[in-house]
Order: C-alpha cells, then sequence, then structure tokens
C-alpha cells in the first residue's frame, strides 16, 4: 500500500482535476498489486551461490550477538525475537522460502518430521533432505532477521541493512511523503471497502527490555 | 577449535562440533557421534551457547508455527501426511 502510495504521489501530475480519486488511486494500487505479481513469478526459485556463500551456520546467533542481545539478564535470544514477531509473520517467511526449502522446511517446523519420514514424502535421498534442511533454517534465519529489521524491533549497525534506501532519505521529503501516505492509506481503504487491521507488533527496543535469567545448555 | 585426544578422551573440537549442530540437535547422527558433540559441549561454554541458541529457535519456530493457517497446497499436503503417518502406527493390541 505504502509503496501505492509514493506511486501515486510521483503520478499525481496524472490525476485529472474533479475526476474521482478514489477510482484513480484504486487503479494505482491494483497496478502496484500486478507488479508485485508479476515480479514474484520471475523470481528464480533456487538461491545463488553469491546468497550461499553469505548464509553462515549460525547466522542469526552472530547477527543477534552483534545486535548486544546476548547480555546478561537479558534472557534467552531467540526467544526474544520470535517473541517479538506474530506467528503470520513467521509463517509468511516460511511460506515465502524458494520451493524446495520451503517444502522440506514446512515438514519439518510445522510438521515435525524426522529426516528419514521428510526424505519419504518428498522422495528424496536423505542427504538432499539433510542438506536442504540446513540451507532452509539459514534462509529462514535471515528472513527472520530482516523481518525484525523491517520492523525496527532490533537495532543494528550491520551493514547489510545500510543499503537501504528508507534508512538513508530520513529528510524532509519523507516527512512530506508520510503526511501524504496517511490520508492516501486511508482513502485507499475505503475504497477497497476495509477496514485498518492493527498489527500486533511490539514497539522498537522491546527486544532489549526482555529481562530473564539465562539459562545454561543442556543437551 | 582442535580435536582432543588425551588420556584416551576422543572427543570433538569446535569446528567438528559446529559440522554437526543440526544433526545433533535433530538426533539424528550415530550414538558415538552425539556423545562426542555431547561431551564437547561440556568442556565448551561458547559452542554450548551456539547450540542453546539454534535449540531455542528451532523449538521457538515450532511453536509459532503450531497454530499458524497455512496456504491451501500445504493444508492438504498435511492432513495427506497424518493420515499416512497414522496408517504406519500400529494398531491397539488385540485382546
Amino acid at each position: 500500500l505504502q509503496e501505492s502510495a509514493i506511486l501515486a504521489f510521483r503520478a499525481f501530475d496524472g490525476f485529472e482535476r474533479d475526476t474521482n480519486f478514489k477510482a484513480w488511486f484504486g487503479r494505482v494500487l491494483h497496478n502496484c498489486f500486478l507488479q508485485r505479481v508479476r515480479t514474484a513469478n520471475r523470481r528464480p526459485q533456487t538461491v545463488s551461490a553469491e546468497d550461499d556463500d553469505q548464509l553462515d551456520a549460525l547466522y542469526l546467533f552472530d547477527r543477534t550477538r552483534q545486535a548486544g542481545m546476548h547480555g546478561r539478564g537479558q534472557g534467552d535470544p531467540a526467544g526474544v525475537l520470535l517473541d517479538a514477531l506474530d506467528g503470520d509473520q513467521i509463517r509468511d517467511a516460511l511460506v515465502a522460502l524458494p520451493d524446495e526449502y520451503r517444502v522440506v522446511a514446512t515438514l519439518y517446523f510445522v510438521q515435525e518430521l524426522t529426516y528419514e519420514q521428510i526424505a519419504q514424502v518428498v522422495e528424496c535421498p536423505l542427504n538432499t533432505v539433510r542438506s536442504r534442511l540446513h540451507r532452509s533454517r539459514r534462509l529462514l534465519q535471515r528472513a527472520l532477521w530482516e523481518l525484525a529489521q523491517e520492523r525496527g524491533l532490533v537495532l543494528t549497525d550491520d551493514p547489510s541493512s545500510a543499503k537501504r534506501p528508507r534508512n538513508k532519505n530520513s529528510s524532509g521529503l519523507s516527512s512530506l511523503l508520510l503526511m501524504l501516505l496517511v490520508p492516501m492509506q486511508a482513502c485507499a481503504l475505503s475504497c477497497a471497502g476495509t477496514t485498518s487491521k492493527k498489527r500486533d507488533y511490539k514497539a522498537g527496543g522491546a527486544l532489549y527490555s526482555y529481562h530473564v535469567q539465562n539459562q545454561p545448555f543442556r543437551p | 577449535m582442535f580435536r582432543i585426544n588425551l588420556l584416551g578422551l576422543d572427543i570433538y573440537g569446535c569446528r567438528e562440533a559446529l559440522e554437526r549442530l543440526d544433526d545433533y540437535l535433530d538426533r539424528e547422527l550415530s550414538h558415538e557421534e552425539q556423545r562426542k558433540v555431547g561431551q564437547h559441549l561440556k568442556i565448551c561454554h561458547e559452542c554450548a551457547r551456539k547450540f542453546a541458541f539454534e535449540h531455542d529457535l528451532v523449538n521457538g519456530l515450532r511453536e509459532k508455527t503450531q497454530h499458524v493457517a497455512l496456504p491451501l497446497d500445504f493444508a492438504a499436503l498435511s492432513s495427506r501426511i497424518t493420515q499416512a503417518l497414522r496408517k504406519e502406527e500400529p494398531g491397539p493390541p488385540e485382546s
């Protein structure tokens, strides 16, 4: 929706005065949706070698530690991170995995099948399941971390987050855009005949105020 | 970082233990490998923290995804799997 509002803002010159703004914005929204679907369909279903290189085995452990979430009295960092995300967000991250990883990951996390059972279901050798599961875990960890960053749930100076243009443009233009976005969103929602659903996101920085005792790991 | 073989004790070093992280947590290692990783975790606090993190993460993800609605194709697949697993389970003993 925000993407649509930005597009509408850019294309506002094309809007004819004294015509139906809701209908015009509805068309922008629809075109934006179609564009997203087309982009998603073009997205490769496998992970590139470059991506693979960046997927270290302890991706989320390292990121949470860099973000200062492993201090004494801060609780179990994995649990704290997951508590800040709701089930739907995690489900979306799971569903967004490339096909070959999504299937095994769903069978593993949701159905809680063993490697052997997964191998039977997907009719693959056990080692293929093992390697796909290994990679799907790392991909999911990366997706969860990006999600936490997007939602402002973690504060980090991770260089990958600096690539996001939204973090750089905190100038007056952003403020102006925000002022336009709010009424446009309301307009689009009423146009689509929906009501705004309040999301249950925790406030930024909530992760840092979570205090429980660190529990030693007992395998 | 090195494999420790002292006084006949043969246990893994950090690298060997971490290479087996997923399989250890899922109990997919041989009994001997499982023992060696376990021994390493008793003496290496850093690795123990890493394993504990991954363990908590998998458990948390499983909890979080238990009650979410899956897309239709997965809902259907899940149903088939559950049925298949039920068929595998031995029935109640005949009296």
